[in-house]
Order: structure tokens, then sequence, then C-alpha cells
């Protein structure tokens, strides 16, 4: 019984350590910054609001005391880097699965040579932290015109994104039947179709699950796109965000900047849950 | 009903391929195996020796180079670069942070990761709703961890300033010189003890119940159960958590730009945070990179000593079977 009981307390430890930071940013961001910024903090808005929202997406919305009150100055920034991050994650994305999907195929379930150094190798590039390619890409994106655009971005990701989905991948493409292809074969389809015709409809589940890795991987990235797009037209969520967080002091409409810079990545997913659930989380 | 049918064109039902005479065997199946799969693997490979390869290469030879910042024209230095880092007590003074920071991360990150794992493997009420919400901080980017986590900590809006005050506490600032690196580290543990509690979650759910009841009617208390019998089995997993968090510890730049950006005071200024205030503020190619270099081989030379250490024969699941 003690033991059932100290469980159950313990459980709710773990409870608040893991959402309360999360809820009380989301709380913040209900809140008018009047409301925050009064002597006595609490934790539940008295006066829940959008405004904060409304304001950051160009609308108008009054004040707690109803004064009116403009569109936030720093909402076509956040606007623009929000517009920025979802088109350099798609880029990400489809390039990504175009040259990663035969790869992974290839190295996991094609009877050739140098398959184990082919993927060690690929796997070797993943240990290679950003901050040893960003100067390097730095001075490169200068001489080649690409600092501060999109399309540097996307080369930058798919440093990461590549090795990560050939390393996916492979686990994804070794777990289906062993004869899927011998019986694809013998049916007539020649090497290619039988991966292109039946092996990718097959694993289409796994190869969502990638996908919807590569966006939230382009969409978390934070050094290439602060060091690269801080202040460019091409500037994406991450740099926008830091920019107001360091430049503003109202922290009730960073609060809702920052959640709105979340909703993305969690939606995707929430949405394809069920698709990432079966990837070996250690991987990533 | 009433359409009629037209008679079917003459020839099979099905395209076929224009005869040529001969059979003809499509490219892909008359090459060998190992052609086709290189043939795959090419695309990647071309783009992984022009955007990861070279650059690495460009950033040895930037190392060696001493770069005008305003002009870009490069010469030659020999190992200039390294010397002056390597005597620059600044260098030090973040290399000791780094150090500091990694093992406050690996301890806490862990602990959590162990604590959490174990508390799951339990029942109680609301058991699936914790496991589904616990990978919540995981999911997060981490520069919003670090934005989430400064309404927390900030002395003058955070959370723990508020409830300090109304315990009526002195003022509360964990982000101070002297407890800076902690609870940079308390934030990066939030962060990845969530991936670590599920995967020494899916190895404790192998250990069967059996050995616990065993252990228990022999008079074996709940530290020799766990020495003896959950040890073995999660030894493993746990030495893979260790270096995969250790190793990020060790690159964590989002976190540190956010909450504290090096501060105060270059209280916080590990090894990734001088390299990117060297390099992009200072604008000081050189050394940066020289600077990279010696972070990139001191974290690949743990990392492969930890596994080579962790998976020394005799570990693991055999021992487990013994218990």
């Amino acid at each position: 019984m003690r033991r059932k009981v100290l469980i159950h307390i313990l459980a709710l430890i773990a409870l608040i350590w893991t959402v309360v930071p999360i809820v009380w940013i989301v709380l913040i961001s209900l809140m008018y910054h009047h409301e925050f910024a009064s002597a006595d903090i609490h934790l539940f808005p008295h006066q829940p609001t959008l405004a904060n929202y409304v304001r950051l997406l160009g609308g108008a919305a009054p004040d707690w005391n109803g004064t009116a009150q403009g569109p936030n100055a720093y909402g076509p920034l956040i606007r623009e880097g929000l517009l920025n991050s979802a088109q350099v994650a798609v880029w990400v994305t489809v390039l990504s699965m175009i040259v990663a999907v035969p790869a992974a195929y290839a190295l996991s379930r094609v009877q050739m040579r140098f398959r184990q150094a082919g993927l060690l190798t690929i796997v070797a590039t993943r240990s290679i932290p950003p901050v040893a390619t960003t100067i390097p890409f730095f001075a490169l994106y200068q001489g080649l015109g690409l600092s501060g655009t999109k399309t540097g971005l996307v080369i930058a990701h798919m440093t990461i994104t590549v090795p990560l989905l050939v390393w996916i991948g492979t686990s994804f493409f070794g777990g289906l039947p062993p004869g899927l292809e011998r019986m694809a074969r013998v049916d007539g389809c020649s090497r290619w179709r039988a991966f292109a015709r039946v092996v990718v409809p097959a694993s289409r589940h796994s190869m969502t699950a990638m996908a919807v890795i590569a966006f939230i991987t382009s969409w978390d990235e934070f050094t290439f796109a602060l060091i690269f797009n801080t202040g460019t037209p091409a500037q994406t969520f991450p740099p926008a965000l830091s920019s107001m967080f360091f430049q503003v002091s109202v922290p009730t409409d960073v609060a809702s900047a920052t959640v709105l810079g979340l909703i993305p990545p969690l939606l995707v997913a929430g949405l394809f849950q069920r698709y990432i659930r079966k990837v070996n989380l250690v991987g990533l | 009903m009433s359409t009629v049918t037209k008679p079917a064109p003459p020839g099979p039902a099905y395209p076929v391929e224009r005869s040529t005479g001969r059979p003809r065997t499509p490219f892909s199946s008359r090459i060998s195996p190992t052609r086709f799969g290189l043939l795959l693997v090419a695309p990647v490979a071309v783009l992984l020796v022009a955007i990861v390869i070279y650059p690495v290469a460009y950033s040895l030879y930037l190392s060696l180079s001493h770069t005008n910042p305003f002009t870009g024209v490069r010469r030659f230095a020999g190992v200039d670069n390294f010397q002056q880092v390597l005597s620059d007590p600044d260098f030090w003074h973040s290399t000791w942070l780094t150090v500091y920071y990694v093992v406050c991360v690996t301890v806490l990150a862990s602990a959590v990761a162990l604590g959490t794992a174990l508390l799951l493997r339990e029942r109680f009420v609301g058991r699936p709703v914790l496991m589904a919400l616990i990978v919540l901080p995981w999911s997060l980017s981490t520069y919003a961890a670090g934005v989430v986590w400064r309404y927390i900590f900030s002395p003058q809006y955070g959370l723990l300033a508020a409830i300090a005050q109304q315990l009526g506490l002195p003022p509360l600032d964990l982000l101070s010189k002297n407890t800076a690196i902690p609870a940079l580290a308390l934030v990066h543990a939030w962060q990845f003890a969530p991936l670590g509690a599920y995967f020494l979650l899916a190895s404790l759910q192998v250990i069967p119940d059996d050995l616990y009841k065993l252990a228990k009617v022999d008079g074996m208390g709940i530290l020799r159960r766990f020495r003896t019998i959950t040890r073995p089995y999660i030894r493993l997993p746990f030495a893979i958590y260790v270096v995969l968090v250790g190793g990020q510890a060790a690159m964590a730049f989002d976190l540190i730009y956010f909450l504290t950006s090096g501060g105060p005071g270059g209280a916080s200024q590990t090894l990734t945070y001088a390299i990117y205030q060297e390099t992009f503020q200072d604008l000081s190619f050189g050394p940066g990179a020289a600077m990279s270099w010696i972070l990139l081989i001191v974290v690949t030379v743990l990392t492969a000593g930890y596994y080579v250490a962790a998976m020394k024969p005799g570990s693991g699941q055999d021992k487990a079977a013994e218990a």
C-alpha cells in the first residue's frame, strides 16, 4: 500500500516536471501583458484572450481594458519566418527523400558489395557536429552568393537530413519480407521495377514516417538558420523568433510567437503519429 | 444495358513493348547487383561528398590559414591558429565549462531517464496519459525549449522567481554566474530524458517478472534486486544512451544561445558558444575553425573510446542469464 502511494506521488512529480514548463508558456501566451506584468503572478489567466495571437497574425484586438491595439510590429517578421520555414522544410523533405530512399533501399536489400562500408561511411557523416560545418559553409556561401538564401539553407539542412534518412530507411526496408523482390522478379519485373513498383508501395507508411522526420528536423534546425539567414528576406522562423526574443521585452508576445512556431511540427507529428511510432528512436 | 460492345481491337489486351525481334532485358536487370546498388547509392554519395566531405576538408584548410576578415584574403599559416587557441586561457576556460556541462547533463539526463523508465514499468492510475505526455519535451525544438525555460528561470518574470517571491524567499536567479551551467544542464536533461526513458523502458519490459518474485522470496532488498536483475539487462542500452546524450551535450548551442548567451560574464561560454562568437561575431575564421576541429576530435575519440569500453564482451544480456 505504501508502495502504491509512493508510485502515484512519483508519477505526479513526473507529470508536473514534464508538462508545467510547456503549459506555463501556453498560459502566458493567453494573458494580456497587463495581467502578466501585475505584481501577483498566477498560473491561470483570469481574463484569457487570443489577442496576442490575433495581433501577431496581423489583426487588431482590444487590450484588457478595451483600449484599441493595432497589429504587432513583429507580426510580419514572424509570419514571413513561418512561411520561409515551411518552404525550406518542404524542399528539404522532397529532395532528401529523392536521394535517400533509393540509397537506403540499396544498402539494406540489394545483394551488393561495399554494403557495410557504404552504410558506415554515410552514418559516420552523422556524427559531424553542425559547428564543424557552419564555418566552411559560411565561408563558401559568401563566395557562391548562397548566404541568406533559402537554397543555401536547404542545402545546409540536407547535410543533416540525408544521412539521417538513409539510416532510418535501411532499418525500414530491412524489415520487409525477405522474398518480396524475388516474387516480383518471377512475375517479370526488372530490378528497378521491383523496387519502384513493389517495394516502394509496400513501404509507403515507413516512407511517410521518413518524410515527417525530414520535415521536422528541418523545421527545428537552429544553428544554420541563425548564422546564414538572420536579417535577410529568406529568414526562417527560428532566427525571426530570436530577433524578437532579444529585442522586445513583451513576454506575452514572445510566448505566443513561440507557441505559433511549435504548432506546425506538432501538427505534422500528430497527424502521422502512428507511422512515426515505429522509428527506432535512438536512430535520431 | 443497351450499349453495344465494341469489338475488341486485334492483338493482346495489355500493352506490350514493341518487339524488336530479340527479347530485351531491362537495363537494371542486365547489370550486376553490385552495379545496380551502386547506381542507387550514387546520388547520395555525390551529394555527401559535395556538401559534407568537401566543407569539412575546407574547414581544415581554414584552420590552417590566416583570413583577413575584411578583404577575405587568405594565406597559409601552418599550425599558428592551433597554437594561438591552445595558449589562450579563454579556450581552456571554455573546455572546462564544456566538460562540466557534459557531466551535469549526462548525470541528470540518465538519472531522470532511468527513474522515469522504472516508474513507467509500474502500474498506476493515468499511466497511459503520462506515457503519451512524456514525449512532449523531446518533440519540442531545442530553441523553443530554451525560450520555454526562460519563462521558468527569468529573475524578472520567471515562474520560479514568482514562487520564491510568494513564499517570501530571497529573489531566485538560477541563471546567475555560479548556477548557469547546472541550470542549462537541467533544461537539456528535461528535453532528452524522455528519449532515454523510452529506450530503457523497452529493455526493462523484457525482464521476466518471475525473476523479481524469486528474488523477493530469497529475501533480496530493492537495491540488491536492481543490481543483480535489472542492471545486466539495461547496461548496454544505458551505455548507448549515455554516449548519445554526452555527445549531444558537447555540441549544445541553441539552449545556451537562448537562455544565457554564454553569460553572465562568460560563465556559460562552452566551446560551441566560443566557436560561434569567435567565428561569427569576431569573424576570425582561422581560430574558430581550429577550435571546431579540436572539439570534433575530442568528441570523436571519447565517444569511440566509450563505445569500445561499453561493448566489451561479457557485459550485457549473457550475465542476465546467470542471475
